[in-house]
């Protein structure tokens, strides 16, 4: 097998708060995490909620800096999938699409030339020339998920299932997102739903209090995951 | 890449310009109108009242505002430029500089559309044009260098130190009176001139007098001290942000 895409070593990252009153706070997100990640992996991340999954992702796209642990990367571009990239409210759909394009790494050009079908993703061609800040928090979240849908990193890192705006815009994104992970693309996904990680997941992690408690093949670490949870319900 | 963030600061300031024009009623006219005003507040204040009767004392104080304005305005904006945007670092990476680098080449062009009005104010009310104006190119990149030390310096340090911002509030308040906007050298008291002539600020708007008013050629030993700090400034604000690049995300939530 080909060297891994990206490869962390007991990765640990601390929030740290200082004030002359309440004196200095830490908090450690992650503690201890390892994982693998090669080509063309599908690698599901579980754990319950403030278990520092969202951190994991940031670390993997390469936008904050771990405090201890190894980080070994290809050179690989790996873009967190978000609906919301630096928009400003008044300005319209259009400026805002050009801006966040070139902060997720697309020319002027080409953003300019894929407005479009941007548009046409989002069904917001009639709002076009509206500044965004009068636009309902479901439209804002088409436009930044068609935008995002334009980007095609090495690696696509993705925060929970992305369900967004009214039933039949769900449903087509969900759509999306699916071609998107089944294509040969290599895909880290965070989900609570159990259902769609074994759908789409070939590998998980699982992460507990910031410790990668398990990986490996999805059902294997699944079936750990949900006997530790009936145990903990039980114990309590 | 650089190219790629280069185009990124430029469409980014543009679209600060135009967000900030459109929330008002009068739109992209407040780019001329609010200079205008802060020119007439410091025009009554210092050249009605308290006016010596100085030959050119109007001209000599609307330079030296203007001058100012671009490394204040920079400087107070860039002290917020990172966690202004922390919805943004938290989701993409971005270069840090970026951000103070927004700030100085909004307010430059801003910058650049007062001055006009200044060397139309100097051609048809003041004392007209000179040769010496072709110096202003050179003096302008001089500012550019020591506008953008200073904007990334602040920027670097206040994600870290949230506190300091007060501090360099009244620093850039201090700095104000004491750059000589509404006065010269000339009206200091001769054995404190020297501590004068050792703010950047104040080198510098004596430059841009020189050429504007006085048509002089600017002091060539200033503008190369005013470089040579900028540089050395600028070098260490930016091994600050290349160091911390990946650290900013966190400091701010």
């Amino acid at each position: 097998m080909s060297s891994p895409l990206i490869e962390l070593t007991d990765v640990g990252v601390c929030y740290r708060a200082r004030n002359l009153f309440k004196g200095r706070r830490e908090h450690w997100a992650l503690n201890k995490v390892s994982l693998t990640l090669n080509k063309g992996d599908t690698l599901g991340v579980i754990g319950r909620n403030g278990t520092g999954k969202s951190t994991l992702l940031k670390v993997l796209a390469d936008i904050i800096e771990p405090d201890r642990g190894e980080v070994n990367r290809q050179a690989c571009r790996s873009t967190l999938l978000s609906l919301r990239v630096g928009f400003l409210n008044h300005l319209n759909a259009k400026e805002n699409v050009i801006m966040a394009g070139m902060l997720l790494g697309l020319s002027r050009k080409d953003i300019e030339s894929r407005l479009e079908s941007i548009l046409d993703f989002a069904e917001l061609n009639e709002f076009v020339n509206v500044p965004i800040g009068t636009y309902s928090t479901g439209m804002v979240a088409r436009l930044g998920f068609s935008i995002a849908m334009q980007i095609d990193p090495d690696v696509l890192l993705i925060d929970e299932m992305l369900s967004v705006g009214d039933a039949s815009f769900r449903e087509k994104s969900a759509k999306a997102l699916r071609e998107r992970m089944q294509s040969e693309k290599t895909v880290v996904l965070v989900a609570h739903n159990e259902q769609v990680i074994r759908e789409l997941c070939n590998h998980v992690v699982w992460i507990e209090n910031g410790i990668s408690k398990a990986a490996g093949p999805a059902d294997e670490v699944l079936e750990q995951y949900k006997s530790y949870l009936k145990k903990r319900s039980q114990g309590n | 890449m650089f190219s790629h963030y280069l185009g990124f600061i430029w469409y980014r300031s543009l679209a600060q310009l135009r967000s900030e024009s459109s929330r008002a009623y009068l739109g992209y006219l407040w780019w001329v109108l609010e200079p205008l005003l802060y020119l007439i507040v410091f025009y009554v204040v210092f050249a009605l009242v308290l006016n010596r009767g100085d030959e050119n004392y109007v001209q000599v104080l609307l330079t030296g505002l203007v001058v100012w304005k671009w490394l204040d305005g920079s400087v107070r904006s860039s002290m917020d430029a990172i966690s202004q945007n922390a919805g943004l670092i938290d989701k993409v990476y971005i270069p840090k500089i970026v951000f103070p680098s927004v700030c100085v080449l909004a307010n430059g062009i801003k910058f650049g559309l007062v001055l006009s009005l200044l060397l139309l104010y100097s051609l048809v009310v003041g004392n007209g044009a000179s040769i010496t104006w072709l110096f202003l190119p050179v003096l302008i990149l001089v500012q550019l260098l020591a506008v953008y030390a200073a904007s990334c310096l602040v920027a670097a340090i206040t994600p870290f130190l949230p506190d300091i911002k007060m501090v360099f509030d009244k620093l850039m308040t201090m700095l104000f009176f004491m750059s000589g906007i509404f006065y010269t050298l000339e009206s200091i008291d001769e054995s404190i001139r020297i501590y004068f002539s050792l703010n950047p600020a104040f080198v510098l708007i004596e430059c841009y007098r020189d050429v504007l008013v006085h048509h002089q050629l600017p002091a060539l030993g200033g503008m190369v001290y005013i470089s040579l700090i900028s540089i050395i400034v600028l070098i260490c604000a930016i091994v600050i942000l290349r160091r911390y690049d990946r650290i900013y995300p966190r400091l701010i939530y």
